[in-house]
C-alpha cells in the first residue's frame, strides 16, 4: 500500500505526502502557492474554488469540474489537476481566458478563475455546448458583480476565437493523457495516527483491509466516502472527524450502469453527472431530477449512493426511487443484503446500513409505469436544497389509474412513502378532480416541521399542491404527445 | 468578428470607447492578488476573532488565561489590551472595537486569538471562558420605537401641508410597506493583513472601500499618529457597500495583533463568520398616508421611514437621509412629509449597500403608486406618467431636478420598447386562460441623486507621475472593487494626456500617496477622483504644452494617442506629428520641467441643512427605468423572471461596456434582494441563513432569457467627468420592478397583496395566494 500520492498538476508529475483531510483548495494554496483558486464559502456552494480534474474512465481521459474545497487531495492519485495557472502559455492567453476578457465577463475577478475552469471543463467534454449545457456547467459559479449576462455571452466570443476545437485543449494534455492511461493504480493508505485515509482499488482489497484493521473500523471510527461532498463539509465546517476515511471512488466494480430485463442497475460509485448523461435513455425523469441537484462541480464527484446514505429528508433522488420501488444492495465483510429504498430509512439521518457496509448498487425497475414525475420546490431554482420534493409513478389504462405510487421529501424525518395516497389514487379516473380529492388523504399522511427553508404550513400546502403539479405535468405530456401525432 | 470589432472600436482607450478591464488579464490568469493571496511573511500569525453568541447582555466573565497558554498561541487580546481608544464609530462614536462590559449583537467581536496556524487559534478560542448575563434583545423597529431607542436623531423633510389635504381629499389610503435586509455577498470575505514596520509604524492591507477611515480608526485604536499608519489597497473581491465601514473592525484587530506581537497578522473571515458578524442592507418598515384624485394624481404623501439600524450607528443616519431624499422618487408631489427614524436594535449593525437607502425610500413610493393604480383600476404606467417630474420642478428639499425632462422621455420610449401595452393585453389573456399560473408586468422608474449627502465627503485626489520613457503612474482616491473605476480613470488620464491607455498604470490606493480620501461609495468614485486625475493631468499637460510652443513656435499642440500634432487651417494634422509624447517628456525632463502633479477636486455648490430639511445635496441626477415580466406558479409560489427591459441614462458614457456591465450586475443584485435572498433570524437575533447553503443569491439560471439594456441617447451632463454620469447604484433599483411584476400577477387573484414584502419568496407569495382563497 502506497503512502504518497502521485498526480499531474498542469501537465507535470507530482508526488506528495498529504494528510487524509487535506483538500485540493488547501493543497494548492498552501503547498504549491498557486493562489488562483479562491475560497468563497468552503462548502461547495459558490464555485470560486473550481478546478478541472482529468481522470480515466472506460479507457479514455474525461474532464470534469470539481469544487476544490470539497475534493480531498488524496483523491488526486493518477489524476490530472488543471488550475487557472495551467492555461496561459507565458503571456499568451488561452482562448477561454481571452473570450472572458473580451466579453467583459470579469469585474472584481474573484470568481473569474472558477468561471473559466467551469467553461474549460465543459468544452473539454462537450466541444459544441448548447445553452442548456452552458447553464448546467456554470450554475455553480456564483458571481455577485456581472449579473451573468456577460458570462452567458462568452461562448459567442469563444466561437469567434477558436477555429479548431483542439485549441481549447492545453498543449500538455496529450502527453499527460498517455501517462494517465498507463498509470497503474494501487491501494493507498495514509495514517498520521489521528486521521487515516484508505483508498482501495477493489472490493476484495477493501474486505481484506477491514478484516485486518479491526481497531480502525470499529464503532464510529470509520466513514465511507466517495465524492465526499457531505463528509468533507462535515469535517471542515462541523468538526466531524473520523479515525478512518475509506474512499471507495477508485473501485471500478462499483462504477457500472447497466439496464437488462427492465432492471436498471446503478453502481454504488456512479456519480450524479454520470446519471444525468447515461441514465437519461432508461429513466429520463430520474436524470432530470438529478440535474436539479447541487452544481456540476459537486455532481461530478457526488454519487447516488452518497445521496441515499446521507439520509437527508430532502434528498432529491429518494422520492423517485421510493415511488418506483428501487432496491439498495449493501455489501460488507459478512456478504450482501438487499433492502428496498422504502424500508431503508429508520428515522432522521438513520439508515439501514451499518458503518462498515458500503452500497454496492441500486437496482431500479423501469418500464413498469406509464407516467412518472418528480417535482421539487426550493427558494432558488438552481443549486438549492428542496423545501419539499415529491415523486409519483402511475400505471394508467383507458383513463383510469391502475397502480399508483407516491413519495415526498421535506415533510417528515425521512423521505416518506405515501401508502394511503397511493392506494387512494388507484382505481380512480386520471382527472384533475381525483388529484384535488387526494389533497385530504395526503394531508393526513405527514406532519412537516418548519426550518430555515420553509415553515410547517407552507410545506404541508406544497406537499398537497405538488399532487396537482404531477397532474398538470401529465396533462401537458398528453398534449405534447398529441402534437407529435 | 466580435473580438476584432471590439479592438477597432477601442482605438487607444480614450473616454467614450470600451477598452478592456485594466486588470482583466491578471483576473483571467488568476494572478490578481486579493488580501489572502499576498505572499505570506515567514513569521505570519493567523488571527481568529471570538464573537458574542448572544444578542444582548452584560459580560460577567472573560477569562483568556487558559487560551493564551495553548500551543502555538502568540496572543489573546481583549478590550483591555487596546493601547489607544476602543472606538471605531465613523459618524457617531458609539462603536467599540472589542466588546467591553456589554455585548449588543450576535457576532460582535469580543477577543482576538493570534497563533501560528488557524487550527491552533481555533483550538485556543474554545478555551476562552466567556459568560454573559443575557438580556432580552430588541429586534424590530416597532419595539425600538416603543422604547424610543434610536442610533441618531429623528429627521423630517416637509413641503406644503399634508394634513389639510388629508382632511379633505377625493381619495385616501394608508398602510405599511416593508422590506427586509440583504447580505452583500462579496465573493472575497472580510480580510486584513497588518505588517509592523521597524519604526513603530504599521502597514495595513485591507479589503476595504475606505482606506482613510481605516487609517484614522487604526491610529486611534493603537494610539499612534495617523502618519504612522499606512493603508494600501489594490483591489477588493467585491464590496457593494459592505466594506465601506465594516472592513474597519477587522483591519483594526489585525493592527492591534501586529502591534502587540511585533509580527505580521492576517485575518480572513470564513463565509459564515462574515455573514454572522457583518451588517446588511437596512430593513425598513414604513407607514404611509396618501391623498389622490380620481385620475391618480397624488395630492399629498406622508411617509415615516423606520429603518432597522442594528446595534450601533455605523452609517445608518446617512443611509436614512438618502432614503428620505429619495422618498418621492421621480414624482412631483406638492404636499409631502417625510419622517426618518433610525431604530436601534440588537442585530448586526446595518450598513451601506448599493443604493444606500435610496432603494428603500423609492420602494415605498413605488408601492404606493401601484396601490393607487389598483384602487382606481388604472394602468400603473399611466399613474406614474401623471405624477412625473417635469422640467423646472423642485424636489421636496428645494433642489431643482436638473434635466428632469429626461425621465419622461425615457419612460415614453421604454413603453414602446418594452411593448408595455401589448404585453398587458397578452398577460390578461394568459391569466384568463391559466388557473395555476399568473403573469404580471412591473415598472420602476428611477431618479437617483449623485453626491455624498454629507457635503464634506465630496472631494477627490490624485497623484500622477510621468516617467521619462513616457509611461504614466496614476494613484487616485477610489478603490477598485470590480466596478472598473480603474479602467475609467485610466481612460480619463489617457484622454487628458493624449496617450494610449496601455501606457497608464493605475497604482494601489495608498494613504502615503493620496491622503484624506473619501470612501469609494455613493457611485461617486469615478466622478470625484476622475476629476482629480483630470486636474492633475491638466497641470502636467499645461507645462508640456508650454514646452511645445517653445519648441514649435506658433503651435499649441494636440495631444492624442501618444503623439503631439500641429493644427493647420483649423484642422489637426494627423499625418505629420510634431513629436511623440515620449520624446517630448524626455525633453521636458532635461529642461527641468516637473512631470508629476497632485490633483484635487471638490464638488461645487452642494449643501444640505438637516435641521430644516432643505438644500442642494446633489450635483445632478441619474435617470432610467425598467419593465419586467414574471410568471408566478400558484401551486408553489415560485416566480420566473421572463423578460427585462432597461433604459438607462449615462449621459456620455466613459466606457459603455463597463456601464452596461454595471447595469446588468446591479439589476440582478436587485432581483435577488426582492425575490430569493432571505435573511432568517431565530427568535433571539442570531442569523440562521449564514452561508450560501441557505442564503440564495441569483445564479446564471435566474437571469431572464429576454434581457435588453440600452443606454438612453440624447441625455446631457455638463457637470460630470467627461460629461458622463455615475453608474454604480441607480440600476440596482430596477430590480424592484420584479417585485411589482409579482404583485401585478397576484392582483389577478382579486385583491392587492398589501402584506407582501421584500423579499417575495415562494413561501410569502404562497401566503398571499392562500389568503385569496379564503
Amino acid at each position: 500500500m502506497k503512502k504518497t500520492i502521485r498526480f499531474f498538476l498542469n501537465g507535470k508529475l507530482k508526488e506528495i505526502s498529504v494528510n487524509g483531510e487535506t483538500t485540493v483548495l488547501e493543497l494548492l494554496r498552501s503547498r504549491f502557492q498557486l493562489n488562483g483558486i479562491k475560497e468563497g464559502c468552503g462548502e461547495g456552494d459558490c464555485g470560486a474554488c473550481t478546478v478541472v480534474i482529468g481522470e480515466v474512465r472506460e479507457g479514455k481521459v474525461h474532464y470534469k469540474s470539481v469544487a476544490g474545497c470539497l475534493y480531498l487531495a488524496a483523491k488526486l492519485e493518477g489524476k490530472h489537476l488543471i488550475t487557472i495557472e495551467g492555461l496561459a502559455q507565458k503571456e499568451k492567453l488561452h482562448p477561454i481566458q481571452e473570450a472572458v476578457l473580451n466579453a467583459h465577463a470579469t469585474q472584481c475577478g474573484f470568481c473569474t478563475p472558477g468561471v473559466i475552469l467551469s467553461i474549460l471543463a465543459l468544452y473539454l467534454e462537450r466541444p459544441n455546448p448548447g445553452k442548456e449545457e452552458f447553464r448546467r456547467y456554470l450554475e455553480g459559479n456564483l458571481c455577485r458583480c456581472t449579473g451573468y449576462a456577460s458570462i452567458r455571452k462568452v461562448p459567442e466570443y469563444l466561437e469567434d476565437l477558436t477555429i479548431h476545437s483542439e485549441e481549447i485543449r492545453p498543449a500538455y494534455l496529450e502527453e499527460t493523457e498517455e501517462k494517465q492511461l498507463a498509470f497503474v493504480h494501487e491501494d493507498i493508505f495514509i495514517d498520521d495516527g489521528v486521521h487515516a485515509y484508505y483508498s482501495p482499488v477493489s472490493e476484495d482489497n477493501l474486505e481484506a483491509f477491514i478484516r485486518d484493521h479491526e481497531e480502525l473500523v470499529s464503532g464510529q471510527n470509520l466513514r465511507f466516502l466517495n465524492g465526499g461532498s457531505d463528509v468533507v463539509v462535515g469535517i471542515k465546517k462541523r468538526n466531524q472527524h473520523y479515525r478512518l476515511l475509506v474512499d471507495i471512488s477508485r473501485i471500478l466494480s462499483l462504477q457500472n450502469i447497466s439496464c437488462r430485463d427492465n432492471q436498471l442497475t446503478i453502481g454504488g460509485g456512479v456519480t450524479l453527472s454520470e446519471i444525468i448523461d447515461q441514465v437519461n435513455s432508461f429513466f429520463p425523469q430520474f436524470s432530470d431530477a438529478v440535474s436539479g441537484m447541487c452544481s456540476e462541480q459537486v455532481r461530478s464527484s457526488a454519487t447516488l449512493a452518497g445521496n441515499l446514505v446521507n439520509a437527508s429528508p430532502v434528498a432529491d433522488t429518494v422520492p423517485l426511487l421510493m415511488a418506483v420501488n428501487a432496491v439498495v444492495h449493501l455489501k460488507g465483510c459478512d456478504g450482501t443484503r438487499s433492502i428496498p429504498v422504502r424500508e431503508f430509512y429508520h428515522g432522521y439521518k438513520q439508515t439501514e446500513n451499518k458503518s462498515d457496509e458500503w452500497v454496492a448498487s441500486i437496482t431500479i425497475p423501469v418500464g413498469e409505469y406509464d407516467f412518472i414525475h418528480f417535482e421539487k420546490v426550493s427558494k432558488r431554482k438552481e443549486v438549492d436544497i428542496s423545501a419539499v420534493n415529491s415523486a409519483i409513478a402511475l400505471q394508467i389504462s383507458e383513463g383510469m389509474i391502475k397502480k399508483a405510487s407516491m413519495a415526498c421529501g421535506g415533510v417528515g424525518p425521512t423521505t416518506l412513502y405515501m401508502p394511503k395516497t397511493s392506494h387512494y389514487l388507484e382505481g380512480k379516473p386520471m382527472t384533475e378532480e381525483t388529484f384535488l380529492e387526494a389533497y385530504d388523504i395526503i394531508s393526513g399522511e405527514a406532519s412537516p416541521i418548519g426550518d430555515v427553508r420553509g415553515s410547517a404550513d407552507y410545506r404541508k400546502a406544497v406537499m398537497e399542491n405538488l399532487l396537482m403539479k404531477h397532474y398538470l405535468a401529465y396533462e401537458s405530456s398528453q398534449e405534447a404527445d398529441g402534437h407529435e401525432e | 468578428m466580435k473580438n476584432e470589432q471590439m479592438r477597432q472600436n477601442n482605438h487607444w482607450g480614450q473616454a467614450g470607447t470600451s477598452p478592456l478591464h485594466v486588470s482583466g488579464r491578471d483576473h483571467v490568469m488568476g494572478r490578481s492578488q486579493f488580501i489572502d493571496d499576498i505572499p505570506k511573511p515567514g513569521n505570519l500569525l493567523y488571527v481568529k476573532v471570538m464573537v458574542s453568541p448572544v444578542a444582548n447582555g452584560r459580560i460577567v466573565k472573560l477569562d483568556t488565561q487558559k487560551a493564551s497558554e495553548m500551543p502555538g498561541v502568540a496572543a489573546v487580546l481583549t478590550a483591555k489590551d487596546i493601547p489607544g481608544e476602543n472606538q471605531i464609530g465613523g459618524i457617531i462614536k458609539d462603536e467599540v472595537c472589542l466588546a467591553q462590559e456589554h455585548v449588543q449583537f450576535v457576532g460582535e467581536p469580543v477577543a482576538v486569538i493570534a497563533a501560528e496556524s488557524i487550527k491552533e487559534a481555533e483550538a485556543a478560542m474554545e478555551q476562552i471562558l466567556f459568560e454573559v448575563e443575557e438580556e432580552t434583545p430588541v429586534l424590530t423597529v416597532r419595539e425600538a420605537i416603543k422604547r424610543d431607542q434610536y442610533v441618531g436623531p429623528v429627521r423630517k423633510i416637509e413641503r406644503g401641508d399634508v394634513e389639510s389635504v388629508f382632511a379633505d381629499c377625493p381619495c385616501y389610503m394608508e398602510g405599511v410597506i416593508r422590506n427586509e435586509g440583504q447580505e452583500h455577498f462579496y465573493l472575497e470575505t472580510q480580510s486584513a493583513l497588518a505588517v509592523p514596520e521597524d519604526n513603530g509604524g504599521i502597514t495595513l492591507y485591507s479589503s476595504s472601500q475606505n482606506p482613510n477611515e481605516i487609517q484614522k480608526m487604526a491610529s486611534g485604536v493603537l494610539g499612534l499618529p495617523q502618519n504612522m499608519v499606512t493603508v494600501d489597497i489594490k483591489r477588493l473581491g467585491g464590496g457593494f457597500g459592505g466594506k465601506e465601514s465594516q472592513a474597519t473592525s477587522w483591519a483594526c484587530l489585525a493592527a492591534l495583533t501586529a502591534c502587540h506581537t511585533g509580527r505580521p497578522a492576517l485575518i480572513r473571515l470564513t463565509r459564515d463568520e462574515d455573514m454572522l458578524s457583518t451588517g446588511k442592507r437596512h430593513a425598513f418598515e414604513s407607514d404611509y398616508r396618501v391623498a389622490f384624485d380620481k385620475e391618480g394624481k397624488i395630492l399629498a404623501y406622508s411617509v415615516e421611514l423606520n429603518s432597522n439600524c442594528g446595534a450601533v450607528a455605523d452609517v445608518s443616519t446617512s443611509v436614512l437621509e438618502r432614503a428620505m431624499l429619495h422618498a418621492e422618487n421621480s414624482y412631483h408631489i406638492e404636499n409631502i412629509k417625510i419622517i426618518g427614524r433610525p431604530c436601534k436594535t440588537n442585530l448586526h449593525p446595518a450598513t451601506a449597500f448599493r443604493g444606500f437607502g435610496g432603494p428603500q425610500g423609492i420602494f415605498a413610493i413605488e408601492s404606493v403608486i401601484d396601490r393607487i393604480a389598483y384602487t382606481l383600476a388604472l394602468d400603473p404606467y399611466d399613474v406614474r406618467m401623471k405624477n412625473m417630474y417635469h422640467k423646472g420642478d423642485l424636489a421636496p428639499y428645494g433642489q431643482e431636478i436638473h434635466h428632469g425632462e429626461d425621465i419622461e422621455r425615457i419612460l415614453e420610449k421604454l413603453r414602446t420598447d418594452s411593448r408595455w401595452d401589448e404585453r398587458k393585453k397578452e398577460i390578461a389573456a394568459f391569466n384568463q386562460k391559466n388557473r395555476y399560473e399568473k403573469k404580471g408586468l412591473g415598472i420602476t422608474p428611477v431618479k437617483f441623486g449623485i453626491s455624498f449627502t454629507a457635503a464634506h465627503l465630496n472631494q477627490g485626489s490624485a497623484l500622477i507621475q510621468v516617467y521619462t520613457d513616457g509611461s504614466v503612474s496614476v494613484t487616485h482616491g477610489a478603490i477598485e472593487m470590480g466596478q472598473e473605476v480603474n479602467t475609467k480613470i485610466a481612460q480619463i488620464a489617457a484622454t487628458t494626456l493624449g496617450v494610449p491607455i496601455g501606457t497608464i498604470r493605475i497604482e494601489s490606493n495608498n494613504t502615503k500617496r493620496v491622503a484624506n480620501t473619501s470612501a469609494t461609495a455613493a457611485s461617486s468614485g469615478c466622478d470625484l477622483n476622475g476629476h482629480a486625475v483630470e486636474n492633475a493631468a491638466l497641470k502636467i499637460l499645461g507645462r508640456l504644452k508650454e514646452l511645445v510652443s517653445k519648441l514649435y513656435p506658433g503651435e499649441d499642440g494636440v495631444f492624442e494617442n501618444g503623439y503631439v500634432y500641429g493644427v493647420h487651417e483649423g484642422k489637426t494634422d494627423y499625418e505629420n506629428p510634431l513629436i511623440s509624447f515620449k520624446e517630448l517628456v524626455q525633453k521636458a525632463y532635461v529642461e527641468r520641467i516637473d512631470l508629476c502633479d497632485h490633483g484635487y477636486y471638490a464638488t461645487p455648490g452642494i449643501y444640505f441643512d438637516r435641521e430644516k430639511g432643505e438644500g442642494h445635496p446633489f450635483l445632478y441626477y441619474v435617470f432610467g427605468a425598467a419593465v419586467t415580466e414574471v410568471t408566478v406558479d400558484l401551486l408553489t409560489g415560485r416566480t420566473t423572471l421572463d423578460s427585462a427591459h432597461i433604459l438607462h441614462d449615462c449621459a456620455s458614457s466613459i466606457n459603455p461596456m463597463v456601464d452596461i456591465g454595471q447595469i446588468q450586475g446591479a439589476f440582478i443584485q436587485g432581483v435577488g434582494w426582492v425575490t430569493t435572498e432571505e435573511l432568517v433570524y431565530q427568535e433571539k437575533g442570531r442569523l440562521l441563513s449564514s452561508s450560501p447553503a441557505t442564503y440564495k443569491i441569483p445564479t446564471i439560471g435566474d437571469i431572464p432569457e429576454e434581457f435588453h439594456i440600452e443606454l438612453m441617447e440624447g441625455c446631457m451632463n455638463e457637470l460630470g467627468i467627461k460629461r458622463s454620469k455615475a453608474i454604480g447604484e441607480p440600476p440596482f433599483i430596477y430590480g424592484e420592478s420584479v417585485f411589482f411584476a409579482i404583485t401585478d400577477a397576484l392582483c389577478s387573484l382579486g385583491s392587492y397583496p398589501d402584506e407582501l414584502s421584500i423579499p417575495a419568496t415562494p413561501e410569502k407569495i404562497w401566503r398571499v395566494i392562500e389568503r385569496n382563497k379564503k
